[in-house]
């Protein structure tokens, strides 16, 4: 025990020589999640700029502008009269759409000849364009919905009849997890997360790193009194803490910042924190002691792009093959799913057992496969990756 | 003027000579461009499964679940009679969403009473969410326009007025720059700019590293940083041409502008972040620091771009901050470039800031270099 607790104590003597990985352990996610957190903090897009193309003019032209304008997510800044101006302003992305009223509006919506109205939304902007789409085409249709409503009534339909006849079927829409729709759910969530696997992932390859290039790996191996065994494990424990600790204020902090209800058990949310910690180690571990320094490029792509494979902003399912399955040895990927389920969903524990179940498999299998290299990577000097 | 040249080729030299900045500053770009995609190939969410749960069994409902299922986005992955299993597998991930038709559907119809389909949908994915709504709404929509064309036909009508009763006004959506909503031509093209940073910012860190070691050749200053400028502006036109000029066609991402364009647009955006470099790269001490203090820094960089959730509503401190960044001005003016399809003079607030931050990064990298070249001398 007095053996774990000196590399323990070794490591923690290490820290103010590497500066680096002080900033990377805390002050570096810590800053990205505040700032992460200052990204999402109205959580839904409101107000997005849109502009009407109005070639009509006429009353009736403007309330169909006053339509658009009540969707929640638009903001009118411009009424303009010409083609030209509508181009100049989307590609300025001065505005996320333009809304045309037709020439003529009033007399054919009057005459019952169904005008076309059209919205030009910038859909390079994914976001920001389906949200506008979807608002805008309901608002729209909803106050054309209303002057069917009228038309109805002024044939002489009762008001429940004229209602149904404006709009027969209906789709009552219960949204499930994230009522709010809100993106701090949606997206924030997998990249306060995808901070923490970077920390936990690349920290551990630098620190083993360090003492492979150093050289000082012999010290490292005394320390555990000649044993590999306690020279890994006190050199990860306090890492994998670390981590803990980690994910309690930034991914805690993020949740409660959104007030987000954890609507599941926080013992399998703490043995998910745990896999998920693990499973990262593994990786870096499985990593640097067969690639020596270059281990940190293998462990930028893999820690730095998981948000892609993570499966949270793109579904799984719609990913190519070769995507899929790298995807499911990405710690995050599993690790979302433990989050998406026992915080937004309250699912039953045997839904999460299983990506906890493959994290731990993940870290065996990683740790299985450094095991031949672990005890060299403290006895043989030549694997620093300066031969 | 030989000074400039001695500075470039010495620079270049250096980066090739080494394994550690030839793989930042060369590899690391090739490889990011071909994996990472590889999520996004597909460009869109089809074939969501959907759970139908049938309580009316008519015709009419029938004719709606058989619609859902032949719709893009959405494909009916089970028809069950039990609500909360059928809601437990939107619980478990396994369908996007569940339709329930409820009974006397049909029948509410026929009495010309308003009828509800009602719709439990997984909002936790948004991709998901925005999916099963469209595919939901479009199928009831088309259901409820039939619907009101056959009822305005019974009372006399023209099948052409009864079709324009129908919808007193006609709502045209008009997708502009990515029609098809693509995931890939969304995401990639600004990922690709941030990428060109990052592998610029981590790989000068790395390459000073090794140029201070044996740091002796007095060349002024102004060569000194001219140099290095050049140096990583060929290099990573480069990049641009492998990035959006082979990768894009392999892909099959559009890229709308004129090569020219793209060449003078970014020029001031690698300058800038070459010299933003320049004055970090002081603050590492071995090859691989500059990896370990920036890799984290992609996810925030890339966010408060704007290229995802709108510039517009996020904290006006963040704005305060992402004005520092290239990437926030080089994601910009390159989408309004390659994808938006602007002339050149549309992109002159982006490539304006662009030359800013140039100004304001090469006098710090100067003043930081002399200070460190002074105290060398002492």
């Amino acid at each position: 025990m007095s053996r774990l607790l000196r590399v323990m104590r070794r490591e923690l003597q290490r820290l103010p020589r590497l500066p680096v990985l002080v900033a990377l352990l805390g002050p570096i996610p810590l800053a990205g999640a505040l700032l992460l957190t200052g990204v999402f903090h109205s959580e839904v897009a409101r107000r997005l700029p849109i502009a009407i193309l109005d070639f009509d003019g006429s009353q009736t032209a403007r309330l169909a502008a006053r339509w658009a304008g009540a969707a929640r997510s638009v903001n009118i800044v411009a009424r303009i009269q010409d083609l030209g101006r509508a181009e100049e302003l989307l590609v300025q992305r001065k505005v996320y759409a333009v809304l045309v009223v037709p020439r003529h509006f009033e007399r054919d919506l009057l005459h019952g000849r169904s005008p076309r109205v059209t919205l030009m939304y910038n859909e390079q902007y994914l976001t920001a364009g389906n949200l506008i789409v979807a608002d805008v085409s309901h608002a729209v249709n909803a106050g054309a919905g209303a002057v069917a409503f009228g038309l109805q009534r002024s044939r002489g339909q009762t008001a429940a009849a004229a209602e149904a006849a404006a709009e027969p079927v209906r789709v009552d829409a219960r949204l499930l997890f994230n009522p709010g729709v809100s993106y701090a759910v949606g997206v924030g969530l997998v990249l306060i997360v995808a901070l923490v696997q970077i920390v936990a992932g690349i920290s551990t390859i630098y620190v083993v790193g360090r003492e492979l290039s150093d050289g000082t790996a012999g010290e490292w191996l005394e320390a555990a009194g000649g044993s590999a065994v306690v020279a890994w494990i006190g050199k990860l424990v306090p890492y994998v803490l670390w981590d803990l600790v980690l994910m309690l204020v930034l991914i805690g902090g993020f949740v409660a910042w959104f007030h987000m209800p954890v609507l599941g058990n926080l013992v399998v949310l703490t043995v998910g924190a745990l896999a998920f910690s693990l499973a990262s180690k593994a990786l870096g571990v499985l990593f640097v002691v067969w690639l020596g320094e270059r281990a940190l490029g293998l462990g930028s792509i893999t820690f730095g792009t998981a948000t892609a494979f993570a499966g949270v902003t793109f579904p799984r399912i719609a990913m190519s093959p070769f995507a899929q399955v790298w995807s499911g040895f990405v710690p995050l990927t599993r690790f979302m799913l433990v989050l998406r389920d026992q915080v937004m969903v309250g699912a039953p524990l045997r839904i999460s057992a299983r990506p906890i179940l493959v994290l731990a498999g993940t870290a065996l299998i990683a740790g299985l496969l450094a095991l031949p290299r672990m005890g060299r990577a403290l006895r043989d000097p030549s694997l620093g990756g300066k031969e | 003027m030989s000074a400039l040249l001695r500075c470039f080729r010495q620079t270049l030299r250096g980066i090739f000579r080494q394994k550690e900045t030839l793989t930042l500053l060369v590899g690391a770009s090739v490889l990011y461009a071909f994996f990472y995609p590889t999520p996004y190939l597909n460009q869109v969410l089809r074939d969501l499964p959907v759970v139908v749960v049938d309580r009316d069994h008519t015709a009419l409902s029938r004719q709606l679940s058989r619609w859902l299922d032949a719709s893009e986005a959405a494909r009916v992955s089970a028809r069950s009679n039990n609500l909360p299993a059928a809601q437990d597998s939107v619980r478990a991930g396994v369908a996007g969403a569940v339709v329930l038709i409820p009974q006397d559907f049909e029948r509410h119809v026929l009495r010309r009473e308003p009828a509800y389909v009602e719709a439990y949908v997984d909002a936790s994915y948004l991709l998901v969410y925005s999916t099963a709504m469209r595919a939901i709404q479009g199928v009831t929509g088309a259901l409820a326009a039939g619907i009101s064309v056959r009822r305005l036909q019974a009372s006399a009508l023209t099948t052409h007025a009864a079709v324009q009763q129908a919808h007193p006004v006609t709502f045209v959506a008009w997708p502009l720059f990515n029609p098809l909503a693509g995931y890939a031509s969304y995401v990639v093209p600004a990922v690709f700019i941030l990428i060109l940073q990052q592998t610029l910012l981590i790989g000068i860190g790395a390459l000073r590293v090794a140029e201070r070691r044996e740091e002796s050749k007095h060349e002024p200053l102004w060569a000194q940083l001219g140099g290095k400028l050049g140096a990583m502006i060929l290099i990573y036109a480069v990049h641009a041409v492998l990035m959006f000029g082979v990768v894009f066609s392999i892909y099959g991402f559009p890229m709308r502008a004129p090569w020219p364009d793209v060449f003078l647009f970014l020029v001031p955006y690698f300058a800038a972040v070459t010299l933003l470099g320049l004055a970090i790269a002081e603050l590492f001490d071995r090859p691989e620091t500059s990896t370990v203090a920036l890799v984290a820094t992609s996810l925030p960089a890339i966010f408060a771009s704007g290229f995802s959730f709108p510039a517009e509503v996020q904290a006006g401190w963040v704005r305060a901050v992402a004005v520092v960044w290239p990437s926030t001005w080089g994601i910009r003016g390159f989408l309004q470039l390659a994808e938006m399809g602007a002339r050149f003079d549309q992109t002159l607030r982006a490539w304006g800031v662009l030359w800013v931050q140039v100004a304001v990064y090469w006098s710090l990298a100067w003043l930081i270099l002399r200070y460190r070249r002074r105290s060398l001398e002492l």
